[in-house]
């Protein structure tokens, strides 16, 4: 299953996630959100999460985060993070490793940001909530422990002066003022820089982030792309970035994952698989993608719609929609198997797809 | 079909010789901020956000003009103003010749049969308490078909946009978003229009059924010798679509070219930014080379005087003419215009 690069042997992974699966639990039936995913992630790598709306790559971060909420759980699987599996993690631990080693940003600043509290405040918050001070439970005794024992503790003016700092290194003009601002009263692509402050207040190493620039306008994404090469180059931070958009894909990512109904259907280095796409989905991802200034280049769309959820078609999820199916992949799933060095694809008919592969 | 001046079609340029569809004269379109009582009760002047600032614009029949620009440029209120579902404050729309910003409301109405509109979002702009015929038959109940003709003509519609006739009794709420555009489109159609503005139509869809999507609008065209207003913030697509392309910046046009020749060459600064922004499949590992601007767009309440992308222009000719000088949409010949004081020689 372990994809044969030269990384595997030089270096650990510093997210195993295997066989993962998160399941809701509706009045409806079960929707399999994610449904047996499995992918590492190395250091100083940024490896993309693909798939359209529904195919469980949110989920999958939010997994990660330990923050599925009712009425979803993590039914199995483990995530290895570090070494340390965060699935048995309990609550107060997770809440120790959020926002030091892990950060997440999410698509919409406007609303994970507090709207009633000043940016400064919300940075400063964090970064004297996680940095040196681990002993963050609440509660009488803990406040009688940090009161007996101060060191690690970050003062209030240290942790404005680090805030500012981070603002201005995510590019936010006079800083000082910034601070003093509401979420409101900046732009969408301010917020998203002050969310990638908070996320980057602890230094992760491992950062999520959940469609960042969906919301923002080109030129402004483009400024967020930048930003989030700069401190990929800078800081050596691992990114797992989810998105719908090939173009981000291809800017940023040096690995990429696609996803299909809560599995990953294709895995390979960002130029296999954009050269030689082989799951029929992905090709038809890149085939329905209009070319920029070019109308010669017909677009294709995949025939008929993502199925839901909680009655997904037996056998290969896509096979309802495939124009290579048979009849036995309406009845047998396919296994994600190893095809070339680091791609893997999850198809029954993989051999048929070599022909189709001129996706982009 | 009245033919439209001759004068309307000289002026686009672009589409040679062709009878313009639509046509208007320097719209602008104002709306007031709403004061505090504080400001009202020591009469302070009322301020305005200017969304569209003294715009020109043709299309010609059977083609697909793309209006494009990023959040706030006012591309929304352009189409919509043209439809006259805001009252433009200052300007004239022609509509195959014929003004259209004074029409009593019942003549209006009677043109709203030409004119129709696909809106954005497919969750919002159908009523989830309807059904598909209800929603489909309204535009034909209010231009006054037979009620026992309404369920037919619904069929035929639902076939063309490629929904199962069977679906006809579903309510919104049991349907894809891709789906539930198609209603919005078949909605749109139901009426016979000749004018259709597609108000984003695609961006609220995941790329697959973009794609089935924009292709059901290109066979729509075919067959009904449509004409469209596209409007989107997606260069990609409306790359795809579109015959010319607009591109706003703050209430104004930029830049109008012919789709190929804009992606050749874009000529006003802001186009070359917005075309280096996208990041694309093909262009993957050629980051480097992208222009990046700086800031985002100042507000169109009180615009500054001048080049509106003064602020944010990385030209190394700009100069003080352009921070005071508001530059001209000046003709190029072949269907090019552009606002800009560095491209037209006006510095």
């Amino acid at each position: 299953m372990l994809p044969d690069t030269e990384r595997t042997i030089n270096a650990e992974p510093i997210l195993d996630v295997r066989n993962l699966r998160t399941h809701f639990f509706t009045d409806r039936g079960v929707v399999k959100a994610v449904d047996g995913v499995s992918f590492q992630l190395y250091p100083g790598e940024t490896v993309g999460v693909v798939g359209e709306s529904g195919c469980g790559k949110s989920m999958t971060a939010a997994s990660i985060m330990r923050l599925v909420s009712h009425p979803g759980r993590i039914v199995g699987g483990e995530i290895l993070f570090m070494g340390e599996d965060l699935v048995r993690k309990s609550e107060r631990e997770m809440r120790r490793l959020r926002g030091n080693q892990l950060a997440m940003i999410f698509q919409d600043p406007l609303t994970t940001l507090n709207p009633v509290l000043k940016v400064g405040r919300q940075i400063t918050e964090s970064i004297r909530v996680h940095a040196g001070d681990d002993r963050e439970d609440g509660g009488f005794f803990g406040w009688l422990r940090r009161l007996l024992d101060p060191s690690g503790r970050i003062s209030r003016k240290e942790a404005w002066d680090r805030a500012v700092d981070l603002l201005r290194q995510v590019g936010i003009p006079a800083p000082d003022e910034r601070m003093r601002a509401y979420p409101h009263e900046m732009s969408g692509g301010m917020r998203q820089r002050v969310m990638i402050a908070i996320a980057l207040a602890c230094n992760p190493v491992l950062l999520l982030a959940d469609e960042p620039t969906t919301a923002l306008d080109v030129t402004i994404q483009a400024q967020i792309l930048e930003l989030m090469q700069d401190i990929k180059e800078k800081r050596g931070t691992s990114i797992l970035l989810i998105t719908h958009d090939f173009g981000v894909v291809s800017e940023f990512c040096d690995r990429v994952i696609v996803m299909y109904a809560g599995k990953i259907v294709e895995q390979a280095p960002l130029d296999e698989l954009l050269d030689n796409p082989r799951h029929p989905y992905t090709q038809g991802l890149l085939a329905s993608i209009p070319r920029l200034g070019d109308k010669s280049h017909k677009v294709r769309p995949i025939k008929g719609i993502v199925p839901e959820l909680h009655d997904l078609p037996p056998g290969c999820s896509f096979s309802t929609r495939c124009p290579l199916a048979d009849e036995y992949c309406g009845r047998v799933e396919p296994e994600l198997e190893e095809i070339a060095p680091g791609h893997l694809v999850a198809c029954h008919k993989v051999d048929a797809t070599a022909a189709g592969a001129k996706g982009a | 079909m009245a033919e439209a001046q001759a004068a309307v079609s000289a002026r686009g340029g672009g589409g040679g010789g062709a009878p313009a569809a639509l046509e208007r004269g320097g719209l602008k379109a104002d709306f007031p901020l709403l004061a505090h009582f504080g400001e009202r009760l020591f009469g302070k002047k009322v301020r305005h956000v200017h969304a569209v600032d003294g715009v020109d614009l043709t299309v010609y029949r059977g083609e697909t003009v793309g209006l494009v620009g990023e959040s706030g440029c006012g591309k929304s209120t352009l189409a919509r103003s043209v439809l006259r579902l805001y009252q433009p404050t200052a300007g004239s729309v022609k509509f195959e010749g014929r003004e259209i910003l004074n029409l009593p409301p019942a003549e209006m109405r009677r043109l709203r049969k030409d004119m129709q509109i696909i809106f954005q979002d497919p969750f919002a702009s159908l009523n989830p308490r309807q059904t598909v015929e209800q929603i489909v038959g309204l535009p034909l109940r209010i231009q006054g078909v037979p009620k026992h003709e309404i369920r037919g003509r619904v069929l035929e519609l639902l076939e063309i946009v490629g929904l199962p006739p069977g679906h006809i009794d579903r309510f919104p709420h049991q349907f894809s978003g891709g789906q539930r555009q198609r209603i919005g489109i078949a909605r749109a159609l139901a009426v016979r229009p000749k004018f259709v503005v597609a108000d984003e139509p695609v961006s609220a869809l995941d790329v697959s059924i973009q794609a089935q999507i924009i292709n059901l609008l290109e066979r729509l065209q075919e067959e009904f010798g449509l004409t469209y207003l596209f409007i989107t913030h997606d260069l990609s697509v409306v790359s795809y679509v579109s015959d010319r392309i607009a591109v706003m910046y703050l209430g104004r046009i930029v830049e109008w070219a012919k789709t190929e020749d804009l992606f050749a060459e874009p000529l006003h600064p802001y186009t070359q930014a917005l075309l280096s922004a996208i990041p694309t499949v093909e262009r993957r590992g050629r980051r480097r080379e992208r222009i990046i601007l700086q800031g985002s767009p100042p507000t169109p309440i009180d615009p500054p005087g001048g080049c509106r992308f003064y602020e944010r222009c990385f030209l190394k000719e700009k100069n003080e003419t352009c921070r005071l000088v508001d530059p001209e949409l000046v003709d190029l010949g072949n269907g090019r215009k552009v606002a800009c004081h560095a491209v037209a020689g006006t510095l």
